[in-house]
């Protein structure tokens, strides 16, 4: 089983129809954005960030760790729901709730601790919304003896008790963000003592923590080698379909900032495979349909260097949608580039359609999918009972929603999937 | 024969120390890319950013009398933003100023649909084009560049000019001396232990901007720029 995990990740970028423009220090900037990267990121990172090649190989201690945590997940086939939905096409799913923190997101934790961790670093920091890059984080970091320390947005770390517990078993010290720890929180706290806090305000957190400590600070999602380490997704979904000798037509995703939509897509669109690829997003958070295409701050900080991306603006303000990865301001430079040039689709879907999309998956598979990946779910059903005979459809089911069924209870009105 | 590429911006920083340090180098370098300020240099890091900012108080007429002053094989350098719709207008003028060719960092970024129309603009005119890529070139438009750079094809290896990112030049240079047969010089930062990587992965030459600047503009003046660029040669084995 081994051999299906990849020995190199794939990178869009050289394959790309047009060129990616490049990150950028904010105008008027005295000092360098980008610059600030090289005192915060592990030096591996970073170097992949910006050495762009097609193939980069995988350390044998990340595709062994990789294998340690249940890689290559499975691939199923989503036969009751096909059934149940009366279609023509054959529906399978890849599923990355399978990762012990149950999310895609251990992916690209495990390198960047595994990078942090060889080049003598003590301790990584991050900030999380809904908790799942956090836990992911937290067991990363703990697989490879450094200490991790999450801020975690106050409004999550008090409704979601259980994620919080989670990053506490592997290890890691969970602050609620605005804290009392740091400068930045701090001044946060004077500014609005009863403060929700923000991912913006978590991530200057996280940053300033790991600044003061010499630690390294993880990245969660959006740049271009986040999207990379992601990629064993695809890579294993290749191998996995040839061997049930299905060719996939038609790929799906949700989008936050685009990690696990690309991790899955990238490398079947590289491969020259897929005729059509379906990005999700919320309806809520309306960056497909009413984004403009420019140059942004990746986080509402204004931190990190200025990225051209599809994007809300860094000050949009997302309605209370339950599926806090969503919630993202922007699209990843590349999958911008990508959807607006036709060759990746998109489509939104409120929260309610698809809370009620993932309870009948949960019914017919037995999977109840996160919120976020039930937007996957919705599409996917609305695809499906128009598709053609003998089309295949391969989703991503990029996390299980089973730490927050009381979500899915609020949404539907009291009825639990 | 591998080529040194010295970068300064014009009038910087005086336009006497610019013009002493332009003809003193001349023994170090084979080509000289002189910065014109543009509107907002969004692909240059601080210390370039900071030379444009000094030098645009002499005046664009003045730092084109300093520009035409310096006899040697020089680039303009500028950007395509500010000046696309006066294109020809800026051409001639460049082209009166004696630049043997142009290069325009955001012509592949920002207007790469018109790279075919630009650079045969640039050469109608007699002039050579670089053409400047990145590592986030996709390969399609790198190989379109590499058509069009009749001067040389003009590697930036990291994001912004002078900002130490760690990078693998020599996977980097590998990709592009894939895609280009013509003159590939590589710049942005490099260490004097990359320049020679960047050499032996097949660069024709290397450029050196920002340690330049900062030598003239500190203490080091125009002996401590020489240096730089003697050991730049060095690195490169020539």
């Amino acid at each position: 089983m081994v051999d299906v995990i990849p020995e190199s990740w794939y990178n869009v970028v050289p394959d790309l129809p047009e060129p990616l423009p490049p990150p950028m220090d904010p105008p008027g900037h005295e000092g360098s954005s980008i610059g600030l990267l090289n005192e915060i990121m592990p030096k591996r990172v970073l170097e992949h960030q910006f050495t762009v090649e097609r193939w980069t190989r995988i350390p044998d201690e990340v595709r062994e760790a990789y294998a340690n945590f249940g890689r290559p997940t499975p691939i199923i086939r989503a036969k009751r729901l096909e059934e149940r939905i009366g279609t023509n096409a054959r529906i399978y799913y890849k599923y990355e709730g399978a990762l012990p923190t149950g999310s895609h997101k251990l992916n690209a934790a495990i390198p960047q601790a595994y990078f942090a961790a060889d080049e003598g670093v003590t301790g990584v920091s991050t900030e999380t919304g809904a908790g799942q890059w956090g836990a992911a984080v937290a067991l990363a970091a703990k697989f490879y003896g450094l200490r991790s320390t999450v801020f975690m947005v106050r409004s999550s770390y008090e409704q979601k008790r259980e994620r919080r517990a989670l990053m506490e078993i592997f290890g890691a010290e969970v602050h609620p963000s605005p804290s009392s720890i740091t400068d930045f929180g701090r001044s946060m706290l004077v500014t609005d003592p009863g403060s929700p806090g923000s991912l913006g305000g978590a991530m200057s957190e996280a940053i300033e923590y790991a600044l003061e400590r010499k630690w390294r600070y993880l990245v969660g999602s959006v740049l271009d080698v986040v999207l990379m380490y992601q990629s064993v997704i695809g890579l294993e979904a290749l191998v996995q379909m040839e061997e049930l000798g299905e060719e996939p037509s038609l790929i799906v995703g949700c989008v936050g900032g685009g990690s696990n939509f690309a991790g899955l897509a990238y490398p079947i669109m590289g491969a020259g495979r897929g005729t059509r690829f379906l990005a999700v997003g919320p309806t809520e958070v309306p960056k497909f349909s009413r984004g403009n295409y420019g140059y942004d701050f990746p986080d509402s900080a204004g931190i990190l260097p200025m990225v051209k991306m599809l994007t809300l603006g860094r000050n949009f303000r997302p309605p209370a949608i339950y599926s806090g990865g969503l919630r993202y301001h922007g699209v990843a430079p590349s999958l911008s580039i990508l959807v607006r040039a036709g060759r990746v689709e998109a489509v939104e879907y409120g929260e309610a359609e698809s809370a009620a999309a993932g309870a009948l998956f949960a019914e017919t598979q037995g999977v109840v999918p996160a919120l976020e990946s039930s937007h996957a779910v919705a599409a996917v059903i609305d695809e499906a009972r128009r598709a053609e005979k003998d089309e295949v459809i391969l989703f991503n089911m990029s996390g299980h929603g089973l730490l927050e069924l009381e979500n899915y209870s609020r949404i539907m009105g009291g009825r639990s999937p | 024969m591998k080529s040194v590429v010295a970068y300064l911006t014009v009038g910087y920083p005086t336009p006497e120390l610019f013009l002493r340090a332009a003809e003193a180098l001349k023994p170090h370098y084979d080509i000289l890319e002189l910065g014109i300020p543009p509107k907002f240099a969004k692909y240059d890091g601080p210390v370039i950013r900071r030379s444009y900012e000094v030098a645009s108080a002499f005046g664009s007429e003045r730092l084109m009398e300093l520009a035409s002053a310096v006899d040697a094989e020089k680039y303009a350098l500028t950007y395509l933003d500010g000046i696309a719709g006066r294109l020809d207008e800026y051409l001639e003028s460049i082209s009166r100023a004696g630049f043997r060719g142009v290069l325009f960092p955001d012509l592949v970024v920002d207007f790469h649909g018109e790279i075919e129309r630009v650079s045969s603009s640039v050469r109608s005119r007699g002039m050579a084009n670089a053409i400047f890529v990145s590592p986030s070139t996709p390969d399609a438009v790198v190989e379109e560049a590499s058509r069009a750079a009749d001067g040389f094809l003009y590697l930036g290896v990291r994001p912004a000019t002078g900002v130490p990112i760690p990078i693998s030049v020599p996977s980097l240079v590998r990709r592009f001396r894939a895609l280009h047969d013509g003159i590939l010089i590589v710049g942005f930062g490099l260490k004097p232990e990359e320049m020679g990587d960047a050499a032996r992965a097949g660069a024709d030459g290397v450029a050196i901007g920002t340690a330049l600047l900062d030598a003239l503009d500190g203490g080091a003046g125009v002996d401590g720029a020489a240096e730089i660029l003697r050991r730049a040669r060095n690195a490169i084995g020539e």
